[in-house]
C-alpha cells in the first residue's frame, strides 16, 4: 500500500510539487529566522568572547535595574584601592558612553541611524583594551581620536585629518590618528565608536573623576576566579566584580533578547505561511480523494484494508511533508543569508561569521513539514478509508456524508473562535486573539460548504443572466460538489481575511496616532534626532538662544524600576505639560490632579495603569532608578500617552535620576511675534551645520512623520 | 493458506466439490413502502472448477448476488460460505482478508490503478497483502496471457482488451477460491470480448479455475458451464449446458 501510496506521489509530480512548495515556504521561514538569529548570537558571542578575553575581573557599579547602560559610575577613587589588592597585575578605569557620533565630510551622521555611537578609552595596557589597531597611532593628546574600521571607510575619511565629532558638549574637532578594529570585527553591529584619551573621554561623556567601570588584569599565576573573589572582597557594598565570562554572558543575552522582537516577528509569519499550507494541502487532498473514490475502492476490493488506505494517505503526505522540510531547510539557509544581506544593506553591517545550523532549527524543521501535511491529510485520509469497496463497480461514486455532524461542529468551533477573539480583544491577550482566529477559519470552512449550494446560486445568478449557457455550467459546476467550491474558497478567504485584518490595523494604528498627536502636541516646532539615542545635550541651549523662541521643552525618556516592574518613563518640564502656563508643549489631558506639583518630585501617570495598580492621588509609589531608590508622589493621572508614555516626571527630577541621557525630542514655542518659518530656518541652520541626524519639523510635518 | 476465522461447527454446505455457496441468502434495503428485496431467499451453490454465468434483468439482484458471495457486501439475513468460512459472522476486516486472499476480481471497468505498471498491478494482491509473489504462477500468466512485452506499461499505454487481460491474469496468479467477473465484456468489441472469454475458460479447463460471471451477453454466458437466471430477487431458472438460442428463449420467458 505504500508503495501505491509512493507511485502516487510520482505520478502526480507537478501536483505533488504545488504542495511541497505550499509548505516549503511556511518551514524555510521559521528555519530562516532561526539560522540567521543563531548566526548573529553566535557572531557577538565570539566578539564579546575576544573583546573581553583580556580583562579577568571587573569591577562596576552594583544594579537594580540589571540594565547595563544605566549603570552609575564608579568614583576614581576606587581604581587605587583596587590596585592594593594582592593578585591584580594591571587595573584601569574604563569610560564607555552614547552620544559621541562621527561626521563625515559632507556633514552627514556615520552609521546606522538605528544603532548608538559610542565613545571610549584607549586603555594604556593592550590586554584591557578591546581594540585592536589597524592603522596609525594610538590616541595620546587630548584633540586625538581613533575610530573603527567600519566608520573609517564607510565615512571616506583619512588619516592625520580633522573630524567633526558631535559629542555631548556640542560640536568638536579632533584629529583622527588611528583606525580600531573591535575585537575581529570592524565595528560593532553598525555602531560607531571614538576611542580617546582617558581625560578626553572623561570630559566628553561627563565622567571627570569618574569610571565607568574598572578592568583587571591578573597579575602572573593568579587564578582569575580567586582573584575575583578577592577583589569583591575588598569592595564597599553597592560595588560588584564580574568575571569575562559574566560580561560575555551579559551581552550575548542583551544580543539575543535584542534579537527575540525580531524572532518572533519572523515566527509569526511563518506560522501564517505553515497555516495557510495546511489549508491547501487539506483542501488538495480532499479533492485528490474524491476524485481517486474508484481508485480506493478498487484496492479495497482487492483487500486493502481501511486502515491501510488511511495509512497510505498518510504515508503521501509525511512523504511530501519530508521533502518540504528538506527543501525547506535549504530554502531557509537561502532566507537567512538574503536577509542578512538586507540588514547590512540598510546598514546593519554583522560582521562576518559561519551561519549557524543548530540541532533545534533542523528538528523543528523536520518535525513542523510533516506535521503540517499529516494533521491537514488526516480529515481526507479519514474519508478515503471509508470509500466502500463496492464503490469500485459503480459508474458514478459520490461520496456525500450528511455533513449534519460537520455543520454543527464547524458552528460550535467558529461560535467559539468569535468567543475566544473577543475575550481576547477585551483581556488584551494576543494568544486569545489568535488561537479564536484559527478557530474562526476552521469553523468557517467546515460550515461553508452548506453555503456555497445557496450563495453560488446567488451569486451565479447575473454570471448565468450574462454568460447564457457558459455561465449556467459554471454555476453548476460550483453547485454540483458544494464541498469542493467551499474547499477552494476557504483557501482563499484566509488570505483575503489576512489582509484585510492587517490592512485595518495598520490603518487604524495610523489614524489613532494622527489624532492623538495632532491633539497632543502644542508647541509651533519639534526639534526629533534620526536615532533612538536623542541629541546632544548642547543643542536645546543652542536652540533656546536663537531669537524667536520663547521656550524649548526637552524630552527624554529612560527605564526605571516600578514594582518589580522595568517600564519606561519620561521627563518633561512641568511647565511644559501645564495648559494654563505660556510654555504648554504637549497636551497630555490631565484628568486628575495637578500637573504643577511634578515640579515638587511628583511623578504623573497614565490613568488606565493607576486604576490597574489601584493608585490615587497623592499615593508614595516607590520607584528605582539607577542613581538609587527614589519615593514620588502621584500628582496626577493623564489620559494622552501616544507621545510621552505611561510615566512621567518632571526633567529636574529625571536628571538626579539618571547619569547622562540625551533628549530625545525638543519641543519649541516660539514667541507670539515672531514668525514661525523663520524661527525654523534658523534652527534648521543651527542643526544642519553642527548637529547631523537632527531634524526640526512645524506641528503638521511632524505629525505626518509620525503617521508614517 | 491460513484465515484467522474459526471454522463453524455446523455443517458446512461446501464440499471439495463446491468452492462457494450461499443459503436462504436474503438482502433488504429500506424498510415498509420503500423496502426493495434485492435477494429474496436465494440458495445457490458453485461447483469447483465449473464456470457459472449469472444473468437477469436490471433490477433482478444478480449484482447483489454477486456482491454478497464476494465478501463486498453484507446479507440482511442468511449465510455465504467460502471454502470453510461463513461470511455472517466476519467483520469488515475479516472479510478484507479473506478477499485479498480467497478471491479473484475482474471488473466491467477500472481494474487497474492508473499509477502501477501492468506487471505491479498483476502483483497487486499479493503487494497488498505484504508477500512476494510466486514467481513461477506470474511468469506462466503472463506467458499464456501474451503480457510478457507490456509488464512496464502503464494502463493508460495499454488498449481496453490488454487492460481486461492484465485484470484477468491478476485474478489468476493469487490462486483464489473463485474469481467474480462482474460483465467482463461489457466495455469491450466483440473480438477483445471473446479474448477475455477465452482466457476465463482455459482457466476453468486447464488450471481448474472456479469463476463466477455476471453478464448481459448471452454469447458470454454461453461459454459458462451453467446459467443461473434471476428476477426480482430469486433465482427462477437454472441451465445447464447453455447455448446462445437456449438463453434467448430463457431471457425472452423472464421478460428480460
Amino acid at each position: 500500500m505504500f508503495r501505491v501510496a509512493l507511485k502516487n506521489l510520482i505520478a502526480h509530480k507537478i501536483r505533488s510539487l504545488g504542495l511541497i512548495i505550499t509548505v516549503v515556504l511556511g518551514v524555510s521561514f521559521v528555519v530562516g529566522t532561526y539560522v540567521l538569529t543563531d548566526t548573529i548570537s553566535n557572531v557577538f558571542n565570539g566578539i564579546f568572547t575576544d573583546v573581553y578575553a583580556g580583562v579577568d575581573v571587573n569591577v562596576r557599579h552594583s544594579s537594580e535595574l540589571g540594565l547595563d547602560a544605566a549603570r552609575p559610575p564608579v568614583p576614581a577613587s576606587l581604581l587605587e584601592q583596587i590596585k592594593g589588592v594582592d593578585g591584580v597585575g594591571h587595573a584601569e578605569g574604563n569610560v564607555f558612553g552614547p552620544g559621541v557620533e562621527i561626521i563625515d565630510a559632507n556633514g552627514d551622521r556615520v552609521g546606522n541611524a538605528q544603532a548608538p555611537a559610542f565613545g571610549t578609552v584607549w586603555a594604556d595596557d593592550a590586554a584591557l583594551t578591546p581594540f585592536i589597531l589597524r592603522t596609525g597611532t594610538v590616541p595620546v593628546a587630548a584633540d586625538d581620536v581613533a575610530i573603527d574600521a567600519q566608520s573609517f571607510d564607510s565615512g571616506g575619511f583619512a588619516l592625520g585629518e580633522k573630524i567633526m565629532l558631535v559629542t555631548p558638549h556640542g560640536p568638536q574637532e579632533f584629529n583622527l590618528v588611528g583606525v580600531a578594529g573591535f575585537g575581529r570585527a570592524s565595528n560593532l553591529a553598525g555602531a560607531t565608536i571614538s576611542i580617546f584619551t582617558l581625560p578626553t573621554a572623561q570630559t566628553l561623556l561627563d565622567r571627570v573623576g569618574q569610571f565607568d567601570s574598572i578592568n583587571i588584569a591578573a597579575a602572573d599565576g593568579v587564578d582569575p576566579a580567586v582573584l575575583q573573589d578577592d577583589v569583591a572582597a575588598a569592595l564597599s557594598p553597592g560595588y560588584e566584580a564580574v568575571s569575562s565570562a559574566d560580561l560575555t554572558e551579559e551581552n550575548s543575552k542583551a544580543v539575543s533578547s535584542a534579537l527575540q522582537y525580531f524572532q518572533t516577528f519572523m515566527l509569526v509569519f511563518a506560522f501564517v505561511a505553515l497555516f495557510v499550507g495546511a489549508f491547501i494541502v487539506y483542501n488538495t487532498y480532499s479533492i485528490v480523494i474524491a476524485e481517486r473514490t474508484r481508485e480506493l475502492a478498487l484496492v479495497r476490493a482487492l483487500g486493502a484494508s481501511g486502515a491501510a488506505v488511511f495509512a497510505s494517505v498518510l504515508a503521501e503526505a509525511v512523504v511530501t511533508g519530508l521533502l518540504a522540510s528538506g527543501l525547506g531547510i535549504a530554502a531557509g539557509v537561502g532566507i537567512a543569508i538574503a536577509l542578512q544581506r538586507l540588514l547590512s544593506a540598510v546598514g546593519f553591517t554583522m560582521p562576518s561569521g559561519d551561519l549557524v545550523l543548530a540541532g533545534r532549527t533542523i528538528w523543528v524543521a523536520l518535525i513542523g513539514g510533516p506535521l503540517v501535511t499529516v494533521v491537514a491529510s488526516v480529515m481526507p485520509a479519514i474519508k478515503a478509508s471509508r470509500v466502500a469497496p463496492m464503490a469500485a463497480m459503480r459508474d458514478s461514486a459520490t461520496g456525500g456524508t450528511s455533513g449534519v455532524l460537520r455543520n454543527v461542529v464547524g458552528g460550535v468551533v467558529g461560535a467559539g473562535g468569535v468567543a475566544a477573539v473577543l475575550v481576547g480583544l477585551d483581556r488584551g491577550e494576543l494568544a486569545y486573539v489568535g488561537g479564536g482566529a484559527i478557530a474562526v477559519f476552521v469553523g468557517l470552512a467546515m460550515i461553508a460548504p452548506m453555503l456555497s449550494r445557496p450563495v453560488v446560486s446567488v451569486l451565479g445568478a447575473p454570471v448565468e443572466a450574462v454568460c447564457g449557457v457558459t455561465g449556467m455550467v459554471a454555476r453548476d459546476n460550483a453547485r454540483r460538489s458544494p464541498r469542493r467550491t467551499a474547499t477552494t474558497a476557504s483557501a482563499l478567504m484566509i488570505g483575503t481575511a489576512l489582509m484585510a485584518a492587517s490592512f485595518i490595523l495598520s490603518r487604524s494604528i495610523t489614524e489613532s496616532v494622527e489624532r492623538s498627536v495632532s491633539g497632543t502636541v502644542a508647541a509651533d516646532l519639534v526639534v526629533t534626532a534620526d536615532t533612538q539615542a536623542g541629541f546632544s545635550d548642547a543643542l536645546a541651549g543652542e536652540i533656546d538662544d536663537v531669537p524667536g523662541v520663547h521656550s524649548i521643552a526637552r524630552f527624554r525618556t529612560a527605564q526605571f524600576k516600578i514594582g518589580n516592574a522595568t517600564k519606561s518613563i519620561a521627563g518633561v518640564p512641568a511647565a511644559a505639560l501645564d495648559t494654563k502656563s505660556p510654555d504648554l508643549a504637549i497636551d497630555i489631558a490631565v484628568d486628575a490632579g495637578d500637573i504643577t506639583h511634578l515640579a515638587d518630585g511628583g511623578i504623573a501617570i497614565h490613568d488606565d495603569v493607576a486604576r490597574d495598580h489601584g493608585w490615587h492621588i497623592g499615593d508614595v509609589i516607590d520607584a528605582t532608578f539607577p542613581l538609587g531608590n527614589r519615593p514620588l508622589t502621584l500628582v496626577a493621572t493623564y489620559s494622552q500617552n501616544t507621545l510621552v508614555g505611561d510615566y512621567l516626571v518632571d526633567l529636574p527630577t529625571f536628571a538626579v535620576s539618571y547619569v547622562a541621557t540625551a533628549d530625545l525630542v525638543g519641543i519649541v514655542s516660539v514667541d507670539a511675534s515672531a514668525d514661525v518659518k523663520a524661527v525654523q530656518a534658523a534652527i534648521q541652520h543651527i542643526v544642519d551645520v553642527r548637529y547631523p541626524g537632527t531634524k526640526v519639523q512645524d506641528r503638521k510635518q511632524y505629525v505626518a512623520d509620525m503617521k508614517a | 493458506m491460513s484465515i484467522d476465522v474459526e471454522p463453524r461447527t455446523d455443517p458446512s454446505p461446501v464440499t471439495p466439490v463446491v468452492a462457494a455457496a450461499m443459503l436462504h441468502g436474503r438482502k433488504i434495503y429500506g424498510k415498509g413502502d420503500t423496502e426493495v428485496r434485492a435477494l429474496d431467499d436465494v440458495s445457490v451453490e458453485f461447483q469447483r472448477g465449473r464456470m457459472t454465468a449469472i444473468m437477469g434483468p436490471s433490477g433482478s439482484g444478480k449484482s447483489t448476488l454477486m456482491h454478497c458471495l464476494a465478501g463486498l457486501d453484507d446479507l440482511t439475513s442468511g449465510e455465504v460460505w467460502l471454502g470453510d468460512v461463513e461470511f455472517s459472522t466476519m467483520n469488515e476486516r475479516q472479510r478484507t482478508r479473506i478477499r485479498r486472499d480467497r478471491v479473484g476480481f475482474v471488473f466491467q471497468a477500472y481494474n487497474l490503478l492508473p499509477t502501477l505498471t501492468a506487471g505491479e498491478n498483476i502483483k497487486l494482491p499479493q503487494l497488498l497483502a505484504g508477500r512476494k509473489p510466486d514467481q513461477t504462477t506470474f511468469d506462466a500468466v503472463v506467458a499464456r496471457f501474451g503480457l510478457a512485452n507490456r509488464l512496464r506499461h502503464r494502463p493508460a499505454e495499454l488498449s481496453g482488451g490488454q487492460q481486461q487481460r492484465v485484470a484477468v491474469a491478476r485474478a489468476l496468479v493469487a490462486k483464489p477460491d473463485v474469481i467474480f467477473a462482474d460483465e467482463p465484456t461489457g466495455n469491450l468489441d466483440s473480438h477483445a470480448g471473446g479474448e477475455v472469454l477465452r482466457l476465463l475458460r482455459e482457466a476453468v479447463d486447464e488450471l481448474g479455475q472456479t469463476v463466477v460471471m455476471v453478464t448481459h451477453d448471452p454469447s458470454a454466458a454461453a461459454i459458462a458451464d451453467r446459467v443461473l437466471f434471476l428476477a426480482d430477487g430469486k433465482v427462477r431458472e437454472e441451465m445447464t449446458d447453455p447455448s446462445v438460442a437456449k438463453i434467448l428463449d430463457s431471457m425472452k420467458a423472464l421478460g428480460g
